[in-house]
């Protein structure tokens, strides 16, 4: 899902950075103290689900994290995924560093969405509701985020409804997985630690 | 009330962090413990090599994992930026074709899906692969010059009949030809390791490292803040 150095047009490039920076400013704004190391460490999950890599389909496909990434962060998702997708880049050679911007906005915006969809739910209901909630967070912010790099890719010159097709159908065992993770990660942290799921700070602390 | 939990906050800072980073700490090493047990770390691009033989260019593509990318399509630009080849890689990830012109040559591969690879191929690399052209010819116009300084007397019918008889320019092929036999399954192996290139377990921590390294800094720039605002 990472796109490459040299796909995509100046204009595509500096959109994509724009909206990157607009996001991680909000997103900074929005971490105090406490949330911190909550943001570093999911920062750092992000960065290292990027490895997990499932061996289905004829492309390589991996593991994103980002729903949960955002429904755990809000706006903090976008600060947390752009230093995992900066170190990826540098480190695994993923991506790229002049694609970045354009990167961040396609794993982070779903995870924001996710945020605003599911969070309220995930962190009230109890049972059946929350999990489907949480099954959902994780699998549709990895199809939003198909669909937004499919979407990225038009502008190169790639047919939307295929290549949208093409990642999407890549993608199917991820968005699973993913669904199948949220579910865990949010039932252990509700009865270890509820707290985690209180991101009050993402909507009322704002600065 | 929301002063009120900035106040509480302030005083127990230290301690809640410490509590607060405990479950996404037993998921960071969950998700290390998955990556270290599974079978090969892969990462998420692709590879082009390429090399010439025989007048003819050779290309391999692959994904980290060494799965070669099959139909990928590789472009072939010339110094000036034009395209001047184009085709899909077969099952293997192979692609071949004649040289088209001695010059540094740019090969792309596009796997899609934005994945990209860029192969740059120098013009050097291109005439070792023995192309029986223009440069050859004026080689041999030059060395017939460099003969005829050096005083040597040329027999052409019988050119074996002994070492003085060789010009340097022959010398030279010949030596040049040797060696690109001998630095063929060199230039293979190199090839090989660059293939293996793979996310290694200093790469994941140096990240990691680095990200939590931020996280202190940021900490101590908010730190200093709110000191200076309590002032």
């Amino acid at each position: 899902m990472h796109i490459s150095d040299g796909v995509l047009s100046a204009k595509v490039l500096l959109a994509g950075a724009a909206v990157a920076a607009g996001g991680t400013a909000v997103g900074l704004r929005k971490i105090d103290m406490e949330k911190m190391p909550r943001v570093a460490v999911l920062s750092s999950a992000f960065f290292v689900a990027s490895l997990i890599h499932v061996p289905l389909g004829p492309s390589s496909v991996h593991l994103l994290l980002n729903g949960i990434t955002g429904l755990l962060l809000g706006w903090a998702s976008f600060p947390a995924i752009l230093i995992g997708l900066l170190f990826q880049a540098l480190l695994f050679q993923y991506g790229g560093l002049t694609v970045l911007g354009v990167n961040t906005v396609n794993m982070a915006l779903p995870g924001l969405l996710v945020f605003f969809l599911f969070h309220r739910i995930v962190k009230n209901k109890n049972g059946a509701a929350s999990m489907v909630c949480s099954f959902l967070s994780g699998a549709l912010a990895v199809f939003l985020s198909a669909i937004m790099t499919a979407f990225t890719l038009v502008f190169s010159g790639d047919e939307f409804v295929s290549i949208a097709k093409l990642l999407i159908a890549a993608h199917l065992p991820i968005m699973l997985i993913e669904g199948v993770v949220s579910v865990f990660v949010i039932s252990l942290l509700k009865k270890v630690k509820p707290e985690m799921l209180e991101v009050p700070y993402a909507l009322s602390h704002s600065a | 009330m929301p002063f009120l939990i900035v106040r509480d906050g302030a005083n127990r800072t230290s301690t809640r962090i410490l509590f607060s980073i405990w479950p996404g700490i037993f998921l960071l090493c969950a998700f290390l413990f998955f990556i270290l047990s599974a079978s090969p770390v892969f990462a998420h691009k692709v590879s082009i090599f390429a090399y010439a033989e025989n007048g003819t260019i050779y290309t391999e593509s692959y994904f980290p994992d060494g799965k070669p990318v099959a139909n990928g399509r590789v472009e072939v630009y010339n110094s000036e930026g034009q395209l001047i080849q184009e085709g899909r890689t077969d099952k293997d990830g192979n692609f071949r074709f004649k040289i088209p012109a001695i010059e540094d040559l740019t090969i792309v591969l596009d796997a899609s899906m934005g994945h990209r690879a860029e192969y740059l191929m120098k013009s050097d690399e291109l005439t070792g692969g023995k192309t029986s052209g223009a440069p050859v010819g004026q080689n041999t116009g030059q060395g017939e010059k460099d003969a005829k300084s050096a005083g040597l007397a040329r027999q052409e019918e019988n050119p074996r009949l002994a070492s003085g008889d060789l010009t340097a320019e022959d010398i030279r092929k010949i030596v040049k030809e040797e060696l690109a036999g001998q630095i063929e399954p060199v230039r293979r192996s190199v090839m090989d390791l660059e293939k293996k290139e793979k996310v290694s377990v200093r790469d994941i921590f140096s990240g990691i490292g680095y990200i939590l390294g931020l996280m202190g800094v940021a900490l101590l720039v908010q730190n200093i803040r709110k000191k200076n605002a309590l002032k």
